[in-house]
């Protein structure tokens, strides 16, 4: 019989509503040495369906000292076939491994007839979708045993059949399937800037209680032709319109875990602990303040 | 209304079929055009996944340098886009590609290179096993090991090639040297990771031929005789402690 290294067992540990930071391999031995505190990070779920190697030796070191949350971008919960099944078992075998606080996917679709887009695509806000986004996030839930919470996505184009507006949308995917929300702070900046959305009309309308998580990242301004289109590329730093956004989404949902993401242009782990510094401040601020008015 | 099918039909069109008349019917007219915004989300794909191939294919990219490795993962993504959601899982079908590939025929060892690379990138992504040690073999006698079946390390991969592409990946790796390059030189390779780093080895001929037998469920006596009949020099001892020493076996299979 093949020996295998033995793998050690966790128990699944909550996210505290502090910030966390999105978990990149160039940061791992900065990780490693620093043990900075307090923390928790995010995964990206598929850079982790390996067998083995070393990525699951240091995803098993980092979660030995820190809280873990999957995020995953290939489930495509808004394909309108059927759910890719060898991705569900994928996702079941890590969570049940790492035991992560929060497990998320995106409000959008990225594969049509087993073929993978890898990017986040848009959906028409529609009745029909409506459903079928139901049926997967209950489907996924169930196959998983946990809860699992959708992202609003950032997007460039609208579809002209689009009715339901997106935070009614969630609400009613959450509300029917009990799910959670994560609630890209970003992203929504990005759409208020694409397609001139209301976000403050847009965050009254969630409600707070399905609210389990908040990303905050930075984007791309981009010319076409005179025109600005704001590309979600998760390499900069968050801009002072997003943690403002930010400050106000607090105000209406409460403290809730944040999220730093860099994905692109990644820089040093210090200016991403500094981005997570800012968000615990205005995490306390809040704290405080509610505390005040209690 | 066009059913939610017919909407991931018309992007799927407009990403990788060049066809965007369709899905630029269902896109709210506002500021940019239809196909403006279905161009980023073209290009994301396109980007993305160009970057999964440099970083499975990184000696190929240094190979070709960076605007002809875009141009050949452009053609190359067109025709074979992903069929599963991890990127480290995109792109085993480059090498073959690269085969067919008529602006690359006068590099006529790049195909080979692919190969080598994709079984670099399985063999670190592969399942974990504890290499099998030579002392594993001492508690049985002499006459025993030829009759024991060995299972291979599951990170395994053998890699042939009638060009040196062992000496070009080296030399590409950095602080490798290219200078000595011996264009008359067939590469046989094992591609392993016993612990955490993955290992590319050059072995004799020999070797290879002894390993695919003992792939194919062949005890370790048969399996040398396939191998030593091509190879009359090989010594039956060396070729198994120098295996057993790269790791390349994972277990005894218990008959």
């Amino acid at each position: 019989m093949t020996k295998n290294a033995s793998l050690h067992v966790f128990d699944c540990e909550p996210i505290p509503a502090i910030a966390g930071i999105g978990l990149k391999p160039e940061h791992f031995e900065n990780i490693f040495e620093d043990k900075p505190k307090p923390l928790w990070f995010e995964v990206h779920t598929e850079n982790y369906m390996s067998d083995g190697g070393p990525s699951h030796q240091y995803l098993e070191a980092i979660r030995k000292d820190y809280a873990l949350s999957f995020h995953g971008v290939s489930l495509s919960i808004g394909s309108a076939g059927p759910l890719n099944k060898n991705i569900l078992k994928r996702t079941k075998k890590l969570i049940d491994r790492y035991q992560p606080g929060l497990i998320s996917e995106h409000l959008s679709w990225s594969a049509h007839d087993n073929t993978y887009f890898n990017d986040l695509l848009p959906l028409p806000y529609t009745e029909e979708t409506l459903t079928l986004v139901i049926d997967h996030v209950d489907e996924t839930q169930n196959f998983l045993g946990r809860q699992i919470s959708i992202e609003n996505p950032s997007t460039y184009l609208q579809f002209i059949d689009s009715k339901i507006p997106e935070y009614e949308f969630l609400t009613q995917v959450a509300k029917i399937t009990g799910c959670g929300l994560l609630i890209d702070v970003n992203n929504l900046y990005v759409n208020v800037r694409n397609h001139g959305i209301n976000a403050t009309e847009w965050l009254v309308n969630i409600p707070a209680e399905f609210v389990q998580e908040i990303h905050l990242a930075g984007h791309h301004v981009n010319v076409i032709e005179d025109q600005e289109i704001l590309i979600d590329d998760h390499g900069s730093n968050v801009c002072e319109d997003v943690w403002e956004l930010y400050e106000f989404a607090l105000k209406v949902f409460g403290p809730k875990p944040s999220l730093i993401e860099w994905d692109t242009r990644i820089p040093s782990l210090d200016v991403l602990r500094l981005e997570a510094s800012i968000a615990n401040r205005y995490l306390t601020t809040h704290k405080v303040k509610e505390a005040i008015n209690a | 209304m066009p059913s939610l099918s017919h909407y991931q039909s018309a992007i799927f069109d407009a990403h990788f079929n060049d066809y965007s008349a369709d899905a630029i019917k269902l896109i709210v007219p506002y500021g940019l055009s239809g196909s403006q915004r279905l161009n980023i989300y073209r290009n994301n794909t396109f980007i993305t996944l160009t970057e999964a191939l440099s970083t499975t294919y990184p000696v190929i990219n240094k190979l070709v340098g960076d605007d002809f490795f875009n141009f050949m993962a452009q053609e190359f993504i067109n025709k074979n886009p992903p069929v599963q959601g991890p990127l480290f899982e995109y792109g085993q079908g480059f090498a073959n590609f690269l085969n067919h590939f008529k602006p690359v025929a006068s590099l006529p060892y790049i195909a080979d290179i692919a190969y080598l690379e994709w079984a670099i990138n399985f063999a670190y992504h592969a399942s974990d096993a504890v290499p099998l040690k030579v002392q594993d073999l001492s508690p049985f006698a002499d006459n025993e090991i030829g009759k024991l079946r060995l299972e291979i390390h599951p990170t395994c991969r053998i890699v042939t090639s009638e060009f040196p592409i062992d000496q070009i990946w080296h030399g590409n790796q950095p602080g490798g040297k290219l200078d000595d390059i011996d264009l008359s030189h067939f590469a046989d390779i094992l591609i392993i990771r016993p612990e955490q780093t993955v290992e590319v080895n050059t072995i004799n001929s020999g070797y290879v031929c002894f390993l695919k037998s003992l792939i194919l469920g062949q005890n370790i006596e048969e399996a040398f005789t396939v191998a030593s009949a091509l190879n009359p020099q090989l010594d039956p001892a060396k070729s198994i402690t120098d295996l057993l020493a790269m790791g390349a076996f994972a277990a005894i299979k218990i008959e």
